[in-house]
């Protein structure tokens, strides 16, 4: 029965992530789309279970970021019961989610983004990956990179119950305490994560900023041509915070336009579908959907690492505020609106996440065994929301007088940005393809890095060998005849 | 330091219909060689994560699922590292595949496993939400076992 076969290219993961480009009766771009065939239908496969089950089950929506859906669930747990939880079991959340944070930002900074300028846009396609990477940065920091990713599922190990899909937030706190021996090694890693997060923004000020070609890349108009509201969760001081606060939304020119709490959400996002991809597209009610359109009077908003930094007044911990303030005066101040800087705020947010995770560890309460309120009160309805590193992540339970789930709906992280995401890859493609331009895997990888910056997570989920995405690009004529299909291999 | 252990690596993600059957299957292979020097580790995680757990094992089984375009359902198709895509670009934390993991790996130093193996099972439905496989599969599993286990319990013990 067993037999070797070569794997055929034509995969279920197929498809997942699709940009499609429209020419003009001139040979230039007249519009571009980013399709996405998502799965569908995990917020009806959960009706029927129980609320307290969703932290476990919501996790695995994700093979890349568990942690974010197992937090944001815990959160709409507490609020579907009407508990407060426990001090200590905030912070250990939080402690939680910040190490969290600085694993994966730094999975994406130098392993996904990083061929993008680490190896520059226009290196030869074998060298820019990983590997490429490594021999360019050296074994050394790559070494730092791998540890410092170790030692952040340390954090979740230790606490969450284990290393794979955490087990430790429930309604009303969380299952598990700090004892002093753990106690000491999450300060240790809070100390190493701080240093790694220095030695990032020093790779980011030697490979990119101090590369002029790069910073007017960043600058230029390729990514730098659309202009909207701005998303992300702020503290009592309109700092950014990735786990708790009020949802703060400003303008094109930096003001606030809304705050409100979790639990109102509905009064401020709607979706609109499109009949052409699976995934929806969240904008501001209060807006409206005025079409694939930047500017003050469309609903259109991004999140994510320079949504957040632009809808916050600041950053809460010293070293990546001093980044934060850095970063707006060398872009010309807030809000940046430069795609490509969200690079940038992503190693901010590295920075922030270390530091808060720091002061987290030190808390002298942190050791406290009060982790759990038991709720007692009838559940009924309740909306959680914590940033996840791809934008703002909504979970919105109802359940019965029992904690029987009714209706369920989920707004994640990379939804929030879809809109942004179709208008960027249209914005790039305009000004890259043109008439005569003959549409080679470098320009492909250009049109790439105006979506690759919003780290877009889509096949959620699911993950059968090969275990890869491959995007495939599809160029077609003013007569929507498919003249370029472009896949990478 | 490297061991002379061999670690089976089930992959796959419970709530996806078909998509379990290498958390399954790794479970009864691992169960079945009932050996000392093995050790099991279900993951539905993805791409470089992956790393975390391999390291310091001499041998890595993989078990997972996969979807071809003209499959038979319940076929074990026995692949190398070598056979997995080599994707060059990053899109997505999920572009990270294995091939890329392990190689990473190596040229940083890190110990990886110097035999692989991986099985690839033919599924019927991975993209259903479900927490159990489709009766389909269902039937297939205890032959994918037995199959998967008459080849480890050769391999296991000559590479150990």
């Amino acid at each position: 029965m067993t037999k070797r076969i070569t794997i055929d290219p034509i995969t279920r993961l197929e498809g997942h992530g699709k940009i499609e480009i429209f020419l003009d009766d001139d040979g230039d771009v007249a519009n571009a789309y980013f399709l996405v065939p998502e799965l569908r239908g995990f917020e009806r496969f959960c009706v029927g279970r129980l609320v307290e089950e969703m932290p476990r089950i919501t996790s695995r929506i994700c093979g890349v970021c568990p942690e974010a859906h197992h937090m944001a669930s815990a959160k709409a747990g507490d609020a579907v019961y009407g508990v407060t939880i426990p001090s200590v079991a905030r912070k250990l959340r939080e402690l939680i989610y910040s190490s969290f944070f600085v694993g994966d930002h730094t999975t994406h900074f130098y392993i996904l983004s990083g061929p993008d300028f680490i190896m520059g846009p226009d290196a030869p396609p074998a060298e820019r990956n990983i590997l490429g990477i490594i021999g360019k940065v050296g074994l050394e920091l790559g070494k730092k990179i791998i540890k410092q990713r170790a030692i952040s599922h340390e954090v979740s190990a230790m606490l969450g119950g284990r290393q794979i899909h955490l087990v430790c937030a429930m309604p009303g706190g969380i299952s598990k305490g700090l004892n002093k021996k753990e106690h000491e090694r999450i300060i240790e890693i809070a100390k190493d994560s701080v240093e790694f997060a220095k030695l990032t923004l020093k790779v980011f000020e030697d490979t990119v900023l101090k590369n002029s070609e790069y910073v007017d890349l960043i600058k230029g108009d390729i990514y730098n041509n659309i202009k909207t509201h701005y998303m992300g969760l702020v503290d009592e001081n309109n700092k950014v915070n990735f786990y708790d606060g009020e949802i703060r939304v400003t303008d094109l020119d930096g003001r606030e336009y809304v705050k409100f709490k979790p639990k109102d959400y509905l009064k401020h996002i709607a979706e609109h579908v499109e009949p052409w991809t699976y995934l929806k597209f969240p904008y501001l009610k209060g807006k409206g959907w005025k079409g694939f359109v930047d500017g003050n009077d469309s609903g259109i908003y991004r999140a994510a690492p320079l949504g957040r930094l632009n809808a916050a007044d600041g950053m809460a911990t010293p070293l990546a505020q001093a980044e934060y303030e850095r970063m707006y005066d060398m872009l010309g101040g807030k809000p940046v609106h430069a795609t490509l800087a969200t690079h940038w705020a992503r190693v901010i947010e590295i920075m922030y996440a270390a530091e808060r995770l720091l002061e987290l560890a030190q808390d002298p309460e942190i050791t406290s065994k009060k982790i759990r309120t038991i709720p007692t009160s009838e559940p009924g309805e309740g909306v959680g929301v914590v940033e996840a590193p791809r934008g703002t992540l909504y979970h919105h339970y109802v359940t019965d007088e029992k904690g029987v789930l009714k209706r369920v709906n989920l707004i994640v992280g990379t939804t929030n940005n879809h809109a942004a995401i179709c208008m960027s890859i249209k914005e790039a493609a305009k000004r890259l393809i043109k008439r005569g331009v003959v549409v080679t895997e470098g320009l492909l990888n250009k049109v790439e890095m105006a979506f690759r910056a919003y780290d877009p997570c889509l096949a959620c989920a699911t993950h059968s060998l090969p275990g890869e995405m491959p995007l495939v690009v599809d160029i077609y004529d003013k007569d929507r005849k498919l003249i370029k299909h472009l896949k990478q291999d | 330091m490297i061991s002379n252990k061999t670690l089976i690596l089930g992959l796959g993600n419970s709530i996806l219909s078909d998509d379990r059957i290498g958390l399954d299957v790794a479970q009864l292979v691992y169960n079945g060689l009932n050996n000392n020097d093995c050790d099991l580790v279900i993951s539905q995680l993805v791409g470089t994560n992956i790393l975390d757990f391999v390291c310091g094992y001499k041998v890595l089984i993989v078990i997972d699922a996969i979807k071809t375009e003209n499959g038979n359902d319940g076929d074990v198709y026995q692949l190398s590292l070598d056979d997995m895509p080599k994707q060059k670009r990053s899109n997505s934390p999920h572009n990270v595949g294995l091939y890329w993991t392990i190689k990473m790996g190596d040229k940083l130093g890190i110990e990886v496993p110097d035999i692989i193996r991986i099985y690839a099972i033919e599924v019927n439905d991975p993209f259903s939400f479900g927490e159990e496989l489709t009766d389909t599969m269902k039937k297939f599993l205890p032959n994918i076992v037995e199959n998967i286990l008459e080849k480890e319990k050769s391999l296991c013990t000559s590479s150990i």
